[in-house]
């Protein structure tokens, strides 16, 4: 009796890990980035690209993910774009992800063809990574960090915008 | 009397930041300063030392960037085919060895070795260059075309539209400038974006 109720809990929890790490990526358009780029919400959007062969967006992904908890009872929102290839989803950015522990929500931009989107996205971004983008369309707020930052410089924005 | 100076030095840094902001380099129609750097073999290597050019594929680059690793068979490939018509390449490092080992000049040697780069491969030790050019990533191209007025910057930009894959690219953007550029015509796109990683640069 118990061991079947263990076992469905067991079930379950496995389950539940599963779904945490497998349904968390996103496959994603540039429209959509775009659409969310557009968000008129008073809200902070800190929108961060990213790979996993990006060896300084991989060190200053926590930063990212501990500023979107301590601000988490905020209208702050990290959204995390991956540009890794769509055919290293399975062998390289869920291994990752899970090495990791990381349980934020990832949205894959699946367009490999750069020079089509860049431009809409950021004029002056030359397409390196890291680069990120935080905003409050409400306040008519926005900054751009071309390369890497800190938790800092990142926190001191999110506040200028709050 | 004070007011003026004190108004000319805002807007002094206002334009500096705005520029720094927008990380202006050379632009195409621009021309490009001639340098001298060290090559993989020990010699000095400068522009105006290739009396046969007709201009270069200038190519920042480096060892450790998993998308210059993609690139490197296809800027071997731009050397070969485009060399004899007197474009060669001239690879650049100039990652900060100190916050990227994989890019100091000892490996740099290694690389050279292992792929069998048939062109120079440059260390950009003081990041002048890149500075200069406006370098913002690796890989990161600018063809030079040279004029009675120096060396004009034809293109600025990526190589190819897939990093991924090179037959599945549908654009060639250097090979397709460097044709219109053989053929007496002017460059059609002369500048793109493409995805690279950051370059190391050394702390101030």
């Amino acid at each position: 009796m118990f061991a079947k109720r263990f076992a469905g809990l067991w079930v379950w929890c496995v389950g539940l890990s599963f779904a945490a790490y497998s349904q968390q990526v996103r496959i994603v358009t540039v429209e959509q980035v775009e659409q969310l780029l557009n968000n008129n919400s008073d809200t902070v959007h800190i929108v961060n690209f990213w790979a996993t062969w990006c060896a300084p967006c991989v060190k200053e992904l926590p930063d990212f993910i501990r500023l979107s908890q301590d601000y988490r009872h905020q209208p702050v929102q990290l959204w995390l774009i991956s540009m890794d290839f769509r055919s290293s989803l399975e062998s390289k950015l869920k291994p990752f992800l899970e090495r990791r522990k990381i349980q934020q929500p990832i949205w894959l931009l699946d367009n490999t063809d750069y020079d089509s989107w860049i431009n809409r996205i950021d004029a002056h971004w030359q397409g390196d990574l890291p680069f990120t983008l935080i905003f409050n369309n409400y306040r008519k707020q926005r900054k751009a960090i071309y390369g890497e930052t800190t938790y800092q410089h990142l926190e001191q924005l999110v506040r200028q915008m709050l | 009397m004070k007011t003026p100076t004190l108004l000319l030095l805002f807007l002094l840094v206002g334009v500096t930041a705005t520029a720094q902001s927008q990380r202006t380099g050379l632009q195409p129609g621009d021309i490009a300063p001639d340098f001298s750097l060290k090559n993989v073999d020990g010699q000095m290597v400068s522009l105006a030392s290739y009396k046969q050019a007709k201009g270069f594929i200038v190519v920042f680059t480096c060892n450790h960037c998993p998308f210059s690793k993609l690139y490197e068979d296809r800027i071997i490939a731009l050397h070969q085919k485009y060399a004899p018509k007197g474009y060669p390449v001239v690879a650049i490092n100039p990652n900060d060895a100190k916050k990227q080992p994989e890019d100091s000049f000892e490996m740099m040697i290694q690389r050279a070795e292992e792929k069998g780069f048939p062109f120079a491969y440059l260390h950009d030790e003081t990041q002048e260059v890149a500075r200069t050019y406006g370098a913002a990533r690796t890989p990161h191209v600018w063809i030079l075309q040279k004029t009675e007025q120096g060396l004009k910057v034809a293109y600025v930009g990526g190589i190819d539209n897939n990093p991924e894959n090179a037959v599945a690219a549908t654009e060639k953007y250097v090979e397709r400038a460097l044709d219109e550029l053989l053929a007496g015509r002017s460059v059609s796109k002369p500048t793109t974006k493409a995805i690279g990683c950051t370059i190391k640069w050394r702390d101030m």
